[in-house]
């Protein structure tokens, strides 16, 4: 029986599962990580597309055409008010697709949102056919339970660009109480908190029958794990500075280093 | 006593057959549970050796390194005038270069930059742009970090810094 794999399509970071005998277990991307960046970037100059990992190694020198948090723009209209604010945070540029949608520039072409999270959907299913060594036709992708049905529909169409057959949208918060088993301990209200790399949500689940019935879902989409490692290494930059009078934001490998250790520390 | 019908006869042999089905799924629920079970516990053995099998690769690895920390504190602990401060600085490259061999030993790689080598993410990292009119734009400026390889596996890419013009 072909594997079906578990997609958590992230807005900073994706990941991949498989059910081994009853267990699921995290798949390592071609790089070993057990965490692929949901970057897509474009060489203008070579025409040559970089997904997950080598796009971020090469976004400080091309950040025009380095797509990141596409998920922020799924199935979203770009006249919405927040659009906006969220257009201005990118070095990415947005536009108006013809359906009225939100369009991503890369390159020379706009690119549905859809289409840049199909892109990371790939790698994710080729490195998951590399490791499994069997061919992967079959997913199942979490998202947020604030997604409203176009959202939904997109994260489905962009499974679908990648070759995959999309079997469920499963909210994240449903997707965590299952890992941990929570449909199998009776009736019960839980409150699930996700912090991921660029957001933070927390929802209430009611759970019935096996049912999960999400009552309440809210959170601070600009608040993630990205903003402690920052705050960490600000602290650690300042620290050093009122000590020794000496700027470490200035030497890069020094703040590479303690970009490194912020997020080992978190 | 009635006779027994060709139905009857035809009910009591479709019986058996359902009690003689039931026994053969129920044996082979049974042995379907214990493969299940053996599966479980197999895993659980492989977990178990895998944690040995790192252990043992890392007491292996911090052997070897005891031995460069104590180079190490030797040369930290001996004491430098003028006249030993060359041979000291000496004995210093010499740790450096037996870590070097350690991590050789373990296939570990270090890779540095070669002349006139382009950006490829997939071994360089931009860690920072610098605003210069000597290289084009999007050129390597220099070497920050070199990267390591662990065999195929690339443990850390070589940090760089690129050129931008304003």
């Amino acid at each position: 029986m072909a594997k079906v794999i578990g997609i958590d399509l992230g807005t900073t970071n994706s990941a991949m599962a498989v059910m081994e005998s009853g267990e699921p277990e995290v798949i390592e991307n071609n790089e070993g990580k057990r965490t692929t960046p949901s970057v897509v970037a474009l060489n203008t100059k070579s025409d040559e597309r970089f997904v997950g990992e080598t796009a971020k190694r090469q976004s400080i020198t091309n950040p025009e055409n380095t797509v990141y948090s596409a998920k922020r723009f799924i199935g979203r209209r770009f006249n919405q008010a927040e659009m906006k604010k969220e257009g201005n945070r990118v070095s990415y540029k947005l536009n108006k697709r013809s359906n009225g949608d939100v369009g991503i520039k890369l390159g020379d072409n706009d690119h549905a949102p859809a289409e840049i999270s199909a892109m990371v959907l790939r790698k994710l299913k080729e490195d998951a056919e590399n490791k499994l060594g069997e061919k992967v036709e079959q997913a199942v992708i979490t998202v947020p339970a604030y997604f409203n049905d176009s959202q939904r529909e997109a994260t489905k169409v962009a499974g679908q660009i990648a070759g995959l057959e999309v079997l469920r949208i499963i909210n994240e918060p449903t997707a965590a109480s299952l890992a941990y088993g929570l449909d199998k301990e009776g009736d019960r209200t839980i409150a699930v908190y996700d912090l991921g790399g660029g957001t933070f949500d927390i929802t209430i689940l009611q759970l019935g029958d096996g049912v999960f019935e999400v009552k309440s879902t809210n959170g601070d989409t600009q608040l993630g794990g990205d903003d402690f490692d920052n705050v960490i290494v600000d602290y650690v930059c300042d620290d050093f500075k009122n000590e020794n009078s000496i700027d470490l934001k200035s030497d890069p490998a020094a703040l590479q280093r303690i970009r490194v250790e912020a997020e080992r520390a978190n | 006593m009635a006779k027994e019908t060709k139905k009857d006869k035809e009910i009591k042999s479709l019986e058996k057959k359902i009690i003689e089905i039931s026994s053969e799924k129920d044996k082979y629920l049974d042995i379907a549970q214990r493969a299940q079970a053996d599966l479980v516990n197999y895993r659980k053995k492989v977990s178990i050796d895998n944690k040995e099998s790192d252990d043992r690769a890392q007491r292996k690895i911090f052997m070897q390194i005891i031995n460069v920390l104590d180079q190490m504190n030797m040369a930290l602990t001996s004491k430098i005038d003028n006249k030993s401060f060359k041979s000291w600085i000496k004995g210093i490259e010499s740790v450096n270069s037996n870590f070097k061999n350690l991590l050789s030993n373990f296939d570990f790689e270090e890779l540095n930059l070669s002349k006139n080598e382009k950006f490829d993410p997939n071994k360089h990292e931009a860690i920072s742009r610098i605003e210069t009119d000597e290289f084009e734009e999007g050129e390597i400026v220099r070497q920050v970090s070199p990267g390591y390889k662990h065999k195929d596996y690339l443990l850390r890419p070589i940090l760089v810094e690129i050129a931008f013009k304003k």
